[in-house]
């Protein structure tokens, strides 16, 4: 069975984008269009094998996104991969210590975000 | 040298959209002139995104062409382009620019807050800075036709900015990946 990947992010295209590299790669994607939706998602599907996550969006934005999720001791395995247009070393650094398990800066290389999915769905 | 923060700003904002454009295949014509804000003659789609930090802050447009937008699409899209995603991709335009830009400002010591993005369209466009009526136009020439960039920069004092050499204040590049 595939791997299921979570992509939040506001941008339809983004995810569309996102999904596309990630769905021929052999992963089954989800949405969500922003950090609200992200976590419903993420209570829903309990069988994620990853989230990519964007930084800056309405409602919720990812850092926070990540920060609630892994204050739930029941999401402290499931990596999340940020991937935003941020290169700001300081949200870097609070990303990785509320749990994210990688940063990507846009735009992406898509054979990239494959090779990132791969190893961080290894265990999964 | 220490520069007043609206030209550090656009200058890295302009530098911005000249790596943004070649990224996505269509490298700008020329230097950006500025240009009279006039309506557009035609259709016109405009991402339009706010950014802040304590010193100043303001809004950044990014209007253009739907043709202009749909050469500039990501190439897994392209084939796959409708008015839905000509109006989404413009909004993340203006939200990759604006990052970029932020990214290149780091060095100079000054990170600010991003909005989420909007994006309007219409005929015979216009948009305009609602409050300090200090926005500036410019326009560049890409192969598929010109964009327009609006920068309206607020500060209440002058801010002067310099460059800083400290590895401290380096940004992650655009394509990096980090895993930890």
């Amino acid at each position: 069975m595939s791997k299921k990947i979570l992509i939040v992010d506001d941008s339809a295209t983004v995810r569309q984008q996102v999904g596309m590299a990630l769905s021929q790669a052999g992963f089954a994607v989800l949405e969500a269009v922003d950090g609200v939706d992200g976590k419903e998602q993420i209570e829903k599907n309990q069988d994620l094998s990853l989230v990519v996550c964007d930084v800056n969006m309405p409602r919720m934005n990812g850092l926070d996104m990540v920060t609630q999720v892994k204050a739930e001791a029941k999401h402290a395995a499931l990596p999340i991969l940020m991937l935003t247009t941020e290169g700001d070393p300081t949200l870097i650094a609070k990303a990785k210590k509320a749990g994210a398990k990688g940063w990507i800066v846009k735009p992406f290389n898509a054979d990239l975000l494959v090779n990132a999915a791969k190893k961080l769905t290894a265990a999964a | 040298m220490s520069e007043p923060a609206q030209v550090v700003f656009r200058n890295m904002l302009m530098s911005a959209l000249t790596d943004l454009m070649t990224e996505y295949g269509s490298p700008l014509q020329g230097e950006p002139r500025p240009v009279d804000p006039a309506p557009s003659a035609g259709v016109r789609v405009a991402g339009i995104i706010g950014f802040t930090e304590e010193r100043f802050g303001g809004i950044v447009a990014v209007q253009t062409s739907p043709e202009v937008v749909a050469e500039i699409v990501p190439g897994e899209i392209r084939g796959r382009i409708d008015d839905r995603v000509v109006v989404d991709w413009m909004g993340e335009l203006a939200n990759q620019l604006l990052g970029r830009a932020k990214n290149k400002m780091l060095k100079y010591g000054a990170s600010f807050q991003m909005s989420p993005p909007t994006t309007v369209t219409g005929s015979a466009l216009s948009v305009t800075s609602p409050v300090s009526r200090t926005g500036v136009w410019l326009e560049a020439d890409t192969p598929a036709g010109p964009i327009r960039i609006m920068i309206d920069f607020r500060c209440e004092q002058e801010v002067l900015l310099s460059e800083s050499h400290s590895t401290d204040h380096v940004a992650a590049a655009e394509g990096d990946m980090m895993l930890f």
